[in-house]
């Protein structure tokens, strides 16, 4: 069984997508300038994906 | 189409996934789908202008959440089954033109951290049994995208390779009474003819039974079954070791190295792996600097691997080449 979540220090943004798949955003302090609220964990916004990968 | 195919003969799942035949391929790197979008541009995959680490679901996945029902039916000697599970794509960097090696260590740390979320997120889930995290880097391992990227496939069962490395690690367990892994390691420790790289924490080591010419292990010296245990000293000194690794691998014929990476670690079917030591392997394909290796006959057909090379050699190059310590790692590439 998964232990208790390990110890974090990201923020983490999920947001849905119009096609039903999902997006995770991870921001990290060292990483670029927040765009993010921090630690907001689930958005309902759909966005449009297009191209697709692998 | 999308289902689980029974194997009869080797006991083991195939899957059939016909959709992915139309997935992009090598798109021009102006219309690189994992970029970020860019006002006025065309949209990608991400619809932000710009992000640190991003995993989305695949577009074109092996595995689903809510796959279709089978087409075909089965029968009594190859039944099928649904293809449920999740597969991920999971983008480096916003920077079309990096790869791993040539992120900075920090970075490196931060994907670890997205693993470590992914491996507990997708494994807490009641269908997936078994997390598997990988990365396909150049095209002669067949990656179809440039971007750096890497995938993660969450299986609705525990994939054969890892089903037989679990029964070996319970088998040395039961008879010996230590891990086997832990004992592999303290092994390759002593002998050092192997070790590539050694860390406080991790080891980097062409594994004597090596399969591949440039075949290497990154393994915690602590006895650690998954990802989830690795502490934030263990992820620094992970992507240490791993940037060495890759900066030697760059370095050796002074190409851009491509490999397969992957994580080995402990399933997460709700059973307890007490005997099990996750690690890293990674397979690049090249066997010299203009000659690949394939799977060819005997290794495709037979399952027998055959090395033209030593491991103690291959060890011995990889070790001579690239950074050497911490300050030659920090300004590596």
């Amino acid at each position: 069984m998964l232990k208790d979540a390990v110890t974090i220090d990201f923020f983490k943004e999920v947001v849905n997508m119009e096609d039903g798949r999902y997006i995770v955003f991870y921001e990290f302090p060292s990483g670029k300038s927040s765009i993010y609220s921090p630690n907001k964990e689930e958005t309902n916004a759909i966005m449009q994906p297009e191209r697709s990968g692998n | 189409m999308s289902e689980l195919r029974w194997h009869p003969f080797l006991e083991e799942w195939v899957i059939t996934a016909t959709h992915r035949q139309d997935r992009t391929f090598l798109p021009p790197a102006d219309y690189c789908p994992l970029c970020a979008t860019k006002e006025g541009g065309f949209p990608t995959e991400v619809p932000k202008e710009e992000y640190d680490i991003v995993v989305f679901e695949n577009k074109f996945p092996s595995l689903q959440k809510n796959p279709p029902p089978p087409e075909v039916l089965g029968t009594k000697i190859s039944p099928v089954s649904l293809a449920q599970g999740i597969c991920e794509v999971v983008v480096y960097s916003s920077d079309h033109n990096s790869s791993m090696v040539k992120m900075p260590i920090k970075k490196i740390e931060n994907l670890i951290q997205v693993w470590q979320d992914r491996y507990i997120e997708l494994g807490s889930k009641d269908f997936v049994k078994y997390v598997y995290i990988f990365e396909n880097k150049g095209e002669a391992v067949g990656v179809t995208l440039h971007h750096p990227h890497g995938q993660i496939y969450a299986f609705p069962f525990i994939p054969p390779i890892l089903e037989k490395e679990l029964s070996a690690s319970h088998k040395y367990y039961q008879e010996n009474k230590t891990c086997l892994f832990c004992d592999v390691i303290e092994e390759e420790l002593q002998d050092t003819k192997r070790i590539v790289f050694e860390g406080e924490k991790f080891v980097a080591f062409v594994p004597f039974f090596a399969r591949y010419p440039y075949e290497v292990y990154i393994a915690p010296k602590r006895h650690i079954a998954s990802m989830e245990e690795l502490t934030a000293d263990d992820r620094s000194d992970l992507a240490l070791v791993m940037k060495a690794l890759l900066s030697k691998y760059d370095a050796l014929f002074d190409l851009s190295f491509p490999y397969i990476m992957l994580v080995h670690q402990a399933p997460t079917d709700g059973e307890s792996y007490p005997d099990y030591h996750m690690h890293f392997e990674f397979y690049p394909p090249h066997r010299t600097a203009t000659k690949l290796k394939y799977l060819a006959g005997c290794e495709a057909g037979a399952g027998t691997y055959i090395n033209d090379t030593l491991a103690e050699e291959k060890a011995a190059e990889l070790r001579a080449i690239g950074p050497k310590c911490i300050e030659e790692i920090m300004s590596a590439v």
